[in-house]
């Protein structure tokens, strides 16, 4: 006892100076701010902010600190000295071990302590308890490294870049993501809240990292007991850490970055002067197809009407896309940007869309027919008036549906009219209808059921009548129907819905699953959701990219796998942005360019 | 001459395997994944082949061998110090210029022709391996007495920020061009914008850095002694 004392007596001293220096950095600098943001807002509470520092440098002081501790007395004749010594190697390391993370651990729980004692926000709380796990996982590390090289500044780069490893591969490799700091980091705790702070998802990170820990010092202990050691040189260091870098470059670029084959590339066509093209709308009806793409000119200042909408038809062989030679601008903005048309069904270009053409509060509703192909209009049709629409709100927005020859708009009236002609559009009824009110815009991530209440459309089967509730429903978000599954975004949740009962009356679905944008997606600029589709059980989902340089993408998930919306291919490409998925399994993408791509790799059939 | 090279690369090769590798390495993964447009992708492996390359290559060099005591057994051959110099910079070259010569094989074999321009490609890291070498010989005129690799990579590193820093304020549109053209990343930096003024034919760029660098390279040989700077 007396010996292990004097060894614990021995390492005090030679630590002690990291606890010093760490105290004076993690508790003295946030007091100099603290004092600094006294004396600028007058009145204000003192706070203590520690906890950026010690999250920041708290795992390289526990790198220091554990190689300092192995390399002083691993290098040249003071190991000789301790290996001559009457001394069980394992215990004299055990000790060293120990002592150095009582120091590590008090060096970065204290200032927190500090900080939670002051602070109103208990945040530093969920540090405190489950941050030195991490701390360990790292000093472990650190340990390790030192055992291994013997060689303090090759000792502290090989640790840090594992430990670049331990703490950033959980946060891009899905099945590691248990493990990731953001597990506590996202948590916000705002009141001292015991049965939140050993949450379960919290055990399980420090369990891992724990793990992590008691290996490496086992490991460690074993390494010195045998006298291995590596002869670390600058070779050995530079290709660990450039090794730790690119493996973390690699699995994000591969769990961001496109994983479909590309099956064809197809150029759009170029302006004369330098431009970024996008594209906006993409149809594909059978074998035919076109692409309306966005010419935006290469300069600091867009100014109205420099943007150029030019559509172009193609045609899909199975050997590929085959764009046609002709190119026309589409110069009336009536065309450019309806999101809502709904489409005839076997005319590729015509589209149909419901306008307010009213005014001075009156609101005067229409039907426009338009062909992308040719630019023509039809005559508008009046559908119906509505005055005073402010406190009689049109309950479910309007409601197109197109079946063979006939087109019904359904809202305040039910509007049946006959599209034999496609751009002649002729009214057969106009009567008033009522369609029950349905609740707002619900927060769909925590409703596991939804029902929707379908109108009651006399020529339409059940499943037609919520056809025509999915189809141009404005009052759902963005969402896409199949006939089967449901997919809706909530703010950046992908939430996916199964239908399960569909009577006259009523459609019920439930849900299956939902996904949540990685932080990954976030780090790298990629808004959700630009577009969604669903089609063959996939859900195709566009993240538009908002920073400079990253491309917009396109994901693909499996609706069918377990869990639901199990991630399964992606796609990018500069201003991906539209898709088409085919019945075969290929998509097309527009953006820059057109893409024909091939069905993700991995599929669940069931 | 042809046996100083050859020790040279047989001591550096394995710089340049790593070079090739991490540069060829990044290209390929961020232009298969494409997470960032084609062009944005190569500006960054091409700046990361600027700012690490010329400071890999010169710790290597002559700061190794003083840091080995092997400097003065190589002054002691009977060899002109000016050729040890030559030897040397031809092997700087090589580990700056192989690894960007790699990447942009690399990217005209994953992404020639798909976004950018196999010429714009070629360009891009040509005007990158440029800027690469005249830091280089910067790089190496100023750390050549250094008795250190960690110092003079710090050293090194410090030209970088700094040239980083005065290329930023070079680029003010009262700067006359002419100026512009010391800076070694003048092949790289956008001088662009509405009141910049013409910009220097890049001939012009090229004559100035062939002149600062037979300047700089001159000087650093006739300082090639034994000496070390910090030592009396």
């Amino acid at each position: 006892m007396k010996q292990l004392a004097a060894l614990a007596w021995k390492e005090w001293h030679e630590v002690r100076i990291y606890l010093w220096i760490a105290l004076g950095v993690f508790v003295g600098l946030p007091v100099i701010g603290m004092l600094e943001a006294k004396y600028q807002h007058v009145g204000g509470r003192y706070e203590i902010s520690a906890s950026p520092w010690v999250l920041i440098f708290g795992g390289v002081l526990a790198v220091f600190v554990a190689v300092g501790a192995t390399c002083r007395d691993f290098s040249g004749r003071l190991e000789d000295f301790w290996r001559s010594r009457p001394l069980n190697v394992g215990r004299w390391l055990l000790v060293k071990y120990f002592v150095g993370l009582a120091v590590v651990l008090a060096s970065c729980v204290l200032p927190l302590v500090v900080e939670l004692c002051i602070d109103k926000q208990k945040q530093a709380l969920l540090f405190a308890v489950w941050f030195p796990f991490m701390w360990a996982a790292a000093y472990s590390l650190g340990f390790l490294s030192g055992c291994l090289l013997r060689r303090t500044a090759h000792a502290a780069m090989l640790a840090l870049a594992g430990m670049l490893l331990v703490w950033f591969l959980p946060l891009v490799l899905p099945p590691l993501q248990w493990m990731s700091l953001t597990v506590i980091t996202s948590y916000y705790l705002p009141a001292l809240q015991w049965p939140d702070v050993f949450d379960a998802r919290f055990v399980q990170f420090a369990a891992g990292m724990a793990a992590v820990a008691v290996l490496m010092a086992i490991v460690s202990i074993q390494i010195a007991r045998r006298g291995w050691r590596i002869e670390a040189g600058p070779k050995m260091m530079y290709g660990s850490v450039s090794a730790a870098l690119l493996i973390l470059f690699a699995s994000a670029a591969f769990q961001l970055g496109t994983n479909l084959p590309v099956l064809q590339q197809v150029d759009l066509p170029q302006m004369d002067s330098p431009s970024r093209i996008a594209s906006s709308r993409l149809r594909c009806v059978g074998q035919r197809g076109f692409i309306m793409a966005e010419y935006f000119p290469d300069t600091p200042q867009l100014q109205i009407g420099q943007v150029k909408f030019k559509l172009r038809t193609f045609d899909l062989t199975p050997s590929g896309i085959k764009l046609e030679s002709t190119i026309r601008e589409v110069t009336d903005s009536l065309f450019w940007g309806y999101q809502g048309a709904v489409w005839a069904p076997n005319d590729l270009g015509i589209g149909y869309v419901v306008d307010n053409m009213g005014g001075d509060g009156r609101d005067e509703y229409m039907l426009r027919a338009v062909s992308l192909e040719t630019e023509a209009k039809g005559e508008p049709q009046f559908l119906w008036e509505q005055s005073d629409t402010h406190s009689k709100p049109i309950p479910y927005g309007f409601a197109v549906y197109v079946r063979r020859n006939r087109l019904y708009v359904i809202s305040s009236h039910l509007v049946v009219l006959d599209i034999s002609q496609p751009l002649k559009p002729r009214i057969i009824s106009n009567t008033p209808f009522s369609w029950p009110d349905v609740p707002g815009s619900p927060e769909y991530q925590d409703m596991d059921r939804l029902v929707f209440t379908l109108p009651q459309v006399a020529d339409l089967s059940p499943a037609e009548r919520l056809e025509a509730t999915m189809g141009s429903a404005s009052y759902i978000n963005l969402h896409s129907f199949d006939g089967e599954y449901l997919c809706i975004a909530d703010g950046d949740v992908l939430v996916a819905y199964r239908l399960t009962d569909l009577n006259g009356i009523t459609a019920t679905f439930k849900k299956i699953g939902q996904y949540e944008p990685t932080i990954l997606e976030d780090v790298f600029g990629l808004n959700p959701y630009g577009q969604m589709t669903v089609q063959n059980g996939l859900v195709y989902a566009q993240f538009y990219g908002r920073s400079a340089g990253v491309n917009s993408s396109i994901s693909v998930f499996d609706l069918r796998s377990n869990p639901t919306l199990r991630l399964v291919g992606h796609f990018s490409a500069p201003g991906a942005e539209v898709v088409q998925p085919l019945p075969d399994g290929r998509a097309i993408v527009g953006g820059s360019k057109l893409w024909l791509i091939g069905p993700p790799p991995k599929r669940n059939p069931d | 001459m042809r046996q100083l090279i050859w020790k040279e690369w047989h001591e550096q090769s394995w710089r340049l395997g790593f070079g090739c590798l991490v540069l060829g390495a990044m290209a390929l993964i961020g232009l298969h994944a494409r997470i960032l447009n084609d062009n944005a992708m190569m500006m960054w492996v091409c700046f990361i082949g600027i700012t690490l390359l010329p400071v890999l290559s010169i710790t290597g060099l002559l700061p190794a061998e003083r840091n080995e005591g092997t400097f003065e057994s190589l002054l002691a051959l009977p060899v002109a110090p000016w050729k040890i110099l030559a030897a040397k910079t031809v092997m700087g070259l090589v580990l700056c210029a192989g690894p960007m010569v790699a990447a942009a094989v690399i990217s005209l074999l994953a992404a020639g022709g798909r976004e950018m321009l196999d010429q714009d490609i070629l360009h891009l890291y040509a005007d990158s391996t440029l800027s690469a070498i005249s830091l280089l010989l910067w790089m190496m005129a100023l750390t050549s007495r250094l008795p250190s690799e960690a110092r003079a990579g710090l050293l090194a590193s410090g030209i970088l920020i700094l040239w980083i820093l005065a290329t930023a304020g070079l680029a003010y549109p009262s700067v006359p061009p002419l100026a512009r053209a010391i800076s070694p990343l003048v092949f790289v930096y956008q001088f662009s914008g509405d009141h910049m003024g013409p910009l220097l034919p890049e001939w012009v760029n090229l004559l100035v850095a062939a002149v600062i660098a037979i300047v700089l390279w001159v000087w650093t040989a006739k300082r090639l002694t034994g000496a070390v700077e910090g030592e009396s």
